[in-house]
């Protein structure tokens, strides 16, 4: 009986003793996303970068963000995207720099799962996800009617082959048909979408129009150089801009913008991560998540300020 | 080994506690172990995360450079056109590329067999050899995942130098055969000191950088660079984090010893502490058993004693436990006993006295049986026959009614004692009655307790007859009815009244020695017969009185012997 007691606690003790020990292996192993956006130029891409890494985070996938030098260098982002395909990600999500050359997505619109973030291409009916960019431009065109009784309208566009700016150009020559009284006297395209190129724009516009009354431009960086520009002038036209970024709403608090419609970049970069995981979890999700899109003006551009830089994290610009 | 209970019960009480402490101590190890483990892992898992995203963004810097190189028309229109002239334009341009943490950008152009090197210490046109060629082609034939970069020794420099690397080609003006390439090399050992050295490097682990395909690129050991990464053995903890553009592994090995040594520390001072304490605790273990086991002790010693033969002592009644009432038991047992001997002895000695006081009985009537023997015969000679006769009869009716008081006789032999002693009565009260005897001669063999008819005949002289009239008559008969016997004595004195009979009947004494033989006589025959066995008295006043005995015929003295 003793014996037996003594036995078994050996036993026991045995057990307990070489519960551990051997090698152990952990390897972390994430689904992997590829991100191909257009350029890092900019405040906007910068908050869809920082949106598309915090989701990362929350979701638990792993991201790679690529883009060529600037927004017109499809050559790079098409060697980019080639390269990214070739790589077999779990989901490929792309901001085309030329919404017309897209033909490499071909080999990958079978085998990988494709979205667009920020800029659609027609060619190939992929989820898309970015903001409703004709809306912009209808309510860009609504805002500035509201201030300028009549006379002479300019837009400033990015450029056309984007989807994103040839969009808020369409919703906003439709909507501006809805006020005779305003003009759309010209719109000229910035090759670069870039601050510099707007100036550039801008003095054209005055030299040519010099009665212009409003000018809409599609993107932040062009409404800060035409900002800049009339600064120079002393001119006094009502500028409307697109993007939440907080150069551009400092300037809006300032009176020197009249209104920004706002795309948060961060919103988007967020979204894009949140459907494409939504999606690889098998889940059903919406062919167009659409951002939400408010026009900032005098009014709110603190209120949207604080809050933008709350959600991006104080010193993060 | 014999152990008393209470070594028994200590140690039980120890064997337990150890067992207790040993197991919860091992429990406490096994928990902690996995938990330090865990932390340790995700510690490593997330520096390595870090290590992962420096490495991802040299990686993507580097593969930056070689597309922009690559898409940039003027470089390649340089290419394209590339003669001695355009040399050092071409070479500068490529240096211009070269910033943060590319070491160099190489331009490989195989129509004209040279390479083109931007390095920090030179920008120069070198020719290639055939294995030049060949390694470059490699090279340049990149990865089968085109975001991974190739991991290289660089073959066209002296000092082999280990670089990663990623390749672009230049095409022609038609975009159809190549004409260069522009290949952007990262340098290991700054890899290294940017990315394992300043964050992958943990004292008690061994970190290093894998390939897609396993080879260490990395490493503090540069003997192993470029080695398939040996396959983990022993006791270790892997930890594997993969880059995800990239897709190199960054790897931690790590001694689990050195990480969990310290418990294994603890749990050892855990089993040492455990010990000590019940050694410790023995002493309280060892007072508190002693007291619990006084009263056991108590009991043991006092059965020694009691066993010894001392009935006197009684166990210690120490307390109401089952150890208390053990006592008790024992202590009545004890006492049981005792009363019971006493009664033994008590017994014996009343026996003895007895017998010594039968003894002198036995002696008393002897000598007197002598003594009137001597007178009888000294009657004889002096011609007193009647006085000899008389003295013959009393001395037979001594020695009938000495012998054993309780035995049975035969019916003649009652009978004739009853002779004797009506001849001394009459001779007492000179013949003024007559007793007549009528037995049947077939009965007087029965057997009889003794002295069962005298007394009625005793009562029948003192009470029944008047002694002043010389006409009494006592008639004495012995019946046989079947199984039954009758013993009849009728007198024809005076009687009694119903009063009398009663008082007879019920066993009342008129006076000291009146009434003893009656009542004596009926006690004997309820003693021997029961119910069987019965007196009765008849009377009437003026007409005499009658005694009836009646009891079963036995012709065996021992049947009705108590």
């Amino acid at each position: 009986m003793k014996r037996n007691v003594i036995t078994g606690l050996v036993l026991l003790l045995a057990c307990l003793l070489t519960g551990c020990g051997g090698t152990t292996e952990t390897t972390v192993e994430k689904p992997t996303l590829c991100v191909v956006l257009k350029a890092m130029d900019s405040v906007h891409w910068m908050s869809v970068q920082d949106g598309l890494e915090q989701a990362a985070q929350d979701y638990d996938v792993s991201v790679n963000i690529l883009w060529p030098s600037n927004e017109n260098d499809v050559d790079a982002q098409n060697t980019i995207l080639r390269d990214v395909i070739a790589s077999k990600p779990d989901a490929i999500a792309v901001s085309p720099c030329d919404s017309e050359q897209v033909d490499v997505l071909e080999q990958a619109k079978d085998t990988i799962p494709c979205f667009y973030i920020d800029t659609r291409a027609e060619q190939f009916d992929f989820p898309y996800i970015g903001a409703d960019n004709e809306n912009i431009g209808r309510l860009a065109a609504r805002t500035l009617a509201q201030e300028v009784e009549n006379g002479q309208i300019a837009v400033i566009m990015g450029n056309n082959r984007q989807s994103t700016h040839a969009e808020r150009l369409q919703g906003f020559t439709e909507e501006l048909k809805q006020y005779p009284a305003l003009e759309l006297c010209t719109v000229r395209e910035s090759e670069t979408s870039s601050y510099l190129e707007s100036m550039k724009c801008m003095k054209e516009i005055l030299q040519a129009y010099p009665e212009v009354k409003g000018v809409f431009c599609t993107s932040a960086l062009m409404v800060l150089g035409a900002m800049e520009e009339l600064d120079k002038a002393e001119a006094v036209v009502k500028l409307v801009g697109v993007d939440m970024q907080s150069d551009a709403m400092s300037g809006v608090e300032d009176g020197k913008i009249l209104a920004l419609v706002g795309q948060n970049g961060y919103e988007i970069g967020y979204q894009t991560i949140r459907t494409m995981v939504q999606y690889l979890q098998g889940k059903d999700i919406d062919h167009n998540v659409y951002v939400e899109t408010p026009v900032i003006t005098q009014e709110n551009a603190a209120e949207y300020l604080e809050k933008y830089l709350t959600e991006r994290g104080e010193g993060n610009d | 080994m014999k152990l008393g209970l209470q070594e028994k019960i200590i140690g039980s009480i120890l064997l337990v506690s150890m067992v207790v402490s040993i197991v919860l101590s091992i429990v406490f190890y096994n928990n902690s172990v996995e938990v330090i483990e865990n932390n340790y892992v995700s510690s490593v898992t997330d520096n390595l995360t870090v290590c992962a995203g420096i490495f991802d963004d040299v990686m993507k810097e580097t593969y930056y450079t070689a597309v922009n190189a690559a898409s940039n028309a003027d470089l390649q229109q340089m290419v394209r056109e590339y003669d001695s002239r355009t040399q050092t334009t071409l070479l500068e341009r490529m240096n211009s590329y070269r910033s943060g943490n590319i070491e160099s950008v190489y331009c490989y152009l195989p129509g004209q067999k040279v390479i083109l090197k931007a390095t920090p210490s030179e920008m120069v046109e070198q020719e290639c050899s055939e294995t030049d060629m060949q390694w470059l082609s490699d090279v340049a034939r990149g990865q089968e995942n085109p975001l991974s970069p190739k991991y290289h020794t660089d073959q066209t420099e002296l000092v082999k130098k280990r670089s990663f690397t990623y390749t672009k080609p230049i095409y022609d003006e038609a975009g159809e055969s190549v004409v260069g390439y522009i290949m952007a090399n990262a340098d290991e050992r700054d890899i290294f000191f940017g990315c394992l050295q300043g964050y992958g490097n943990f004292s008690d682990g061994r970190s290093y950088i894998a390939t897609p395909d396993g080879r260490i690129a990395s490493s503090t050991n540069l003997k192993s660079l470029g080695q398939q990464a040996p396959a983990a053995e022993g006791d270790v903890i892997v930890t594997k984090v993969t880059a995800p553009l990239s897709r190199y592994t960054l790897v931690t090995v790590s001694d689990r010893s050195v990480i969990t040594g310290h418990i294994v520390e603890t749990r050892n001072r855990i089993f040492a502490l455990a010990l000590l304490f019940n050694l410790m605790a023995c002493i309280p273990i060892l007072i508190l058993v002693r007291r619990m086991m006084r009263p056991v002790k108590n009991l043991e010693e006092v059965m020694v004693q009691v066993g010894q033969g001392d009935l006197t002592v009684r166990a210690q009644n120490y307390s109401e436990d089952e150890i208390g009432r053990l006592s008790q038991g024992f202590n009545n047992m004890i006492q049981q006993v005792e009363d019971l001997i006493d009664a033994l002895v008590t017994e014996k000695l009343l026996k003895k006295e007895a017998e010594i006081e039968a003894l002198k009985y036995q002696i008393t009537p002897h000598f007197m049986y002598n003594t009137l023997n001597s007178i009888k015969y000294a009657a004889v000679l002096q011609n007193a026959d009647e006085i000899a006769e008389q003295l013959e009869a009393f001395i037979e009716l001594l020695q009938l009614s000495a012998s054993d008081r309780g035995s049975f006789i035969t019916v003649r032999q009652e009978i004739h004692m009853v002779h004797n002693y009506v001849k001394l009565q009459m001779f007492r009260y000179a013949n003024s009655f007559d007793v007549q005897f009528d037995v049947s001669p077939e009965i007087e063999d029965c057997y009889i307790p003794g002295l069962l008819i005298q007394p009625l005949v005793e009562n029948a002289i003192l009470h029944g007859i008047d002694l002043k009239r010389s006409d009494g008559v006592i008639t004495v008969r012995v019946l046989r009815d079947n199984k039954e016997l009758a013993i009849k004595v009728e007198d024809n004195g005076r009687g009694m009244t119903a009063e009398d009979l009663t008082r007879l009947m019920n066993g009342e004494r008129k006076s000291k020695f009146s009434g003893i033989g009656v009542r004596n006589v009926r006690e004997r025959l309820q003693l021997y017969y029961g119910k069987q066995g019965n007196l009765a008295f008849y009377s009437r006043e003026n007409h005499g009185t009658s005694a009836v005995i009646t009891m079963p015929v036995s012709y065996d003295a021992e049947e009705y012997t108590i």
